[in-house]
């Protein structure tokens, strides 16, 4: 397979590799999937062990310091990879936001700014009634991250089947309580020291 | 197949690494996988960071300014590294702490002694350029290229006027690494130590914390924390305070562990340790999962640091490289690992210590890249118009973890313009943030509805104008300048060099596309380039290679009709990609 793109540094034909097949330079930054970048499917269902591997390899290949010695032009395209590199792991490693790709590979955009069903906002407000009132806060904690397990495996069979308006309601949902978890959290904290 | 040479036949520069201290600064460099010290001040190889002006210009460095200061000497700097990247209003508020008035203006701070101003930068430059005198004594040749440590706590302010002293001294900064991060590369390359450690770093005028996770050569910073505040000399002006003595006399009396000492060092040493809990609650982690603490920083020297910090963490510190060198240490190594000189398995993972984002409604801050963020990024946010026909937007880009403008350092402010009138929330503007492995921002606005694309690049900076650092690299010596002309014209023949590579290779791999005797002509023409790569003139140099681009274009057009004819069509797998997504 071929690109319609030449080399910057040898005007060569490229490849669909990242670097030039003929004279080895890194290539311009190109539009590519985080999944496609990291050789994972695109599926809700992750392996971190995975992730966490190729995470490795593809910054030995793309970290800036393996460039420090090249020319400029080279380094900078080191940055721009290296750059989208991080900013992908991250994405990936979120569920929400790795949802969020998923959803942005079938053209559904800006899931997040959506406004939550009245169903969802009843069951928030009572959440942060529970969180405001609640000094005991263990038994919230296993309760939300009971659900938000649940809600997981609820997308990886969404996303399996296609179903991608309940995605983007699972994704939402977890939105929530990925939040509401930090909250638990920073609150239990400021009782202990307290 | 045709070899190619190397360019530039003079020996290859060591390259070296530099810790800049506030009290303290040390250069050492990698030789054949032993690191050494450069001899800075006499025989004395960590050089007091303080200069001392004369009337007439003439400068004085480590031991004999402090010699000077001592015999009561007017004109002598030190502790200007607290004034890095600081405006006057930042440096307010630590005016009370630090021995010198402080002068300036809204854009930078300088510091006043007796009839003298000098910014941070300024001494900085005259203390560097120093030491980069001193190592070319001692290496017996120029040397040019650097990793220089900072606080890992240091804002893009900061970071940003650490590089333009080092400009100004004629250095070139091949990459800016944490001070922590530093230490850990010691310990973990040449101590061979593995697992998850705490680096616990005091210096004279910063504090810093990183939790780094070391294995088979990877070196990744989990998380960061710190002050830019706290340090050393804290304890020194408690300790003046309580006795009623100099911060001179102060330091001496920390040194030898006098009375009282402990007292005044307890709630200072009590501050580090809220922050290092509150760098394991960051990672989700608690003293269980740490696999020990090294400790850096010549305030660590304090024995009452070790007993706190093994109390907190139920760890000894590791031992083995000198506190006061462990910096410098890990900055030669980075240096080295960078110029390429083996170390090839070595990866640096680096994390940004401080959110960025932008102000959105409110004077509220939304953050688009979140503290302990590995670097380098690229993020990019999505915004539009809260008005008809608004075809201008202010950018704020902020700095910090609190919520509110206020509460943040701002960097950089500029307006987007030209966006075409739209109807409320129809127009589509990317803010795009992209951080580089030194930590330094880059933002970049464009507005993508119609077509109509417009970007404004920023590189925030703490005050200091372009032109200002123009005059100042003006007035800085002609030494400097000629290793920009030096820099310049080996750029030139690494293009150079490049441009052969990459004809050789094409001539190697599709020559069979030509007839004889243009090939002949093409391996000639390869020729007479590489006759230029040892060139002196940088004109000669980039003549030779467009020369040498010209001669290859209509074989590059050639080799590229030939693989689009042997391609499939219609399988150009990138041509259906979205762009990169956000929210």
């Amino acid at each position: 397979m071929q690109t319609n793109e030449i080399c910057w540094s040898c005007k060569g034909p490229l490849n669909e590799g990242f670097f030039c097949p003929t004279c080895g330079t890194l290539r311009r930054p190109f539009a590519l999937s985080p999944f496609k970048f990291f050789a994972l499917p695109f599926a809700f269902n992750l392996n971190l062990n995975t992730l966490e591997e190729r995470y490795l390899d593809l910054q030995k290949q793309f970290h800036p310091d393996k460039f420090v010695t090249k020319t400029s032009q080279e380094q900078m395209n080191a940055l721009s990879w290296g750059g989208f590199l991080n900013d992908s792991y991250n994405k990936l490693k979120k569920p929400v936001e790795r949802a969020c790709l998923l959803l942005a590979e079938q053209g559904i955009h800006d899931v997040l700014e959506e406004k939550p069903t009245p169903d969802m906002m009843m069951k928030q407000f009572e959440l942060r009634e529970q969180l405001e009132e609640s000094e005991q806060l263990d038994d919230l904690l296993i309760e939300v991250q009971d659900d938000i397990a649940n809600l997981e495996s609820g997308l990886v069979e969404s996303f399996d089947s296609s179903n991608f308006e309940k995605a983007k309601k699972q994704t939402l949902e977890l939105q929530f309580l990925s939040k509401f978890t930090r909250d638990i959290k920073r609150k239990m904290r400021q009782l202990k020291t307290n | 197949m045709l070899t190619i040479s190397e360019p530039g036949q003079d020996k290859k520069r060591q390259v070296i690494g530099i810790d800049l201290g506030t009290t303290f600064s040390l250069v050492a460099y990698d030789k054949e996988g032993q690191v050494h010290f450069v001899p800075l001040d006499g025989d004395a190889t960590a050089l007091p960071s303080m200069v001392a002006y004369g009337e007439n210009g003439e400068m004085s460095f480590g031991q004999h300014a402090v010699d000077l200061l001592k015999a009561g000497g007017q004109n002598v700097f030190y502790s200007m590294k607290r004034l890095m990247g600081k405006n006057v209003e930042d440096a307010q508020t630590f005016a009370q702490t630090v021995p010198f008035e402080i002068a300036g203006d809204a854009q930078i701070a300088k510091a006043r002694f007796k009839s003298i101003e000098k910014s941070a930068v300024e001494v900085s430059a005259d203390l560097l350029k120093h030491m980069k005198h001193k190592t070319e004594q001692h290496l017996g040749q120029a040397v040019y290229d650097a990793v220089i440590t900072v606080p890992a706590y240091f804002n893009d302010a900061q970071r940003q006027a650490t590089k333009d002293a080092a400009k100004l001294a004629g250095l070139n900064v091949m990459r800016l690494i944490s001070e922590p991060t530093a230490a850990a590369l010691a310990y973990g390359l040449d101590k061979k130590a593995e697992g998850q450690f705490l680096v616990y770093d005091l210096g004279g005028g910063t504090f810093d914390v990183s939790l780094l996770k070391l294995t088979g050569g990877v070196f990744r910073v989990v998380a960061t924390g710190g002050d830019t505040y706290l340090g050393g000399d804290d304890i020194d002006n408690a300790l003046a305070q309580a006795k009623g003595i100099t911060t001179l006399e102060a330091r001496t009396l920390k040194e030898q562990n006098g009375a009282g000492v402990a007292d005044c060092a307890k709630p200072i040493i009590a501050k580090t340790l809220q922050i290092c809990d509150d760098v394991l609650n960051d990672a989700e982690m608690t003293e269980d999962d740490l696999d020990g603490i090294v400790l850096v920083g010549g305030s660590t020297r304090l024995p009452l640091v070790a007993t706190m910090v093994e109390e907190a963490f139920g760890h000894k510190p590791q031992t083995g490289i000198n506190p006061d060198q462990v910096v410098a240490h890990g900055a030669a190594l980075q240096a080295s690992a960078l110029a390429g000189n083996k170390r090839d398995d070595m990866l640096l993972l680096d994390v940004t210590p401080l959110s960025l984002g932008l102000e959105t409604m409110g004077g509220l801050v939304e953050k688009v890249i979140e503290r302990n963020t590995p670097i380098p990024i690229t993020r990019a946010q999505k915004f539009t118009t809260f008005k008809d026909g608004q075809t201008a937007m202010d950018i704020h880009v902020l700095q910090g973890e609190r919520e509110t403008v206020e509460g943040c350092r701002s960097l950089a402010k500029f307006r987007l313009k030209g966006i075409p009138s739209l109807p409320a929330g129809a127009a589509r503007i990317v803010v795009r943030f992209a951080l580089d492995a030194d930590g330094m921002l880059t933002v970049t606005a464009d507005e993508e509805t119609s077509g109509v694309s417009q970007s404004v690049d920023v590189v925030p900076s703490y005050g200091l104008k372009p032109d200002d650092m123009l005059t100042m690299l003006k007035d800085s010596m002609t030494h400097a300048q000629q290793d920009v002309g030096f820099r310049q014209l080996k750029e030139a023949q690494l293009e150079l060099e490049r441009v052969i590579d990459a004809c050789a290779l094409a001539l190697e791999k599709d020559g069979a596309l030509l007839d004889e005797t243009t090939f002949k002509t093409l391996e000639n023409a390869l020729k007479v380039a590489k006759s230029f790569l040892t060139a002196s003139n940088r004109d000669d140099v980039e003549d030779a290679m467009e020369t040498l681009e010209n001669a290859f274009q209509s074989f590059s057009e050639q080799r590229v009709n030939n693989a689009l004819k042997q391609a499939v069509v219609g399988q150009n797998i990138y041509s259906e990609e979205k762009g990169e997504t956000s929210k």
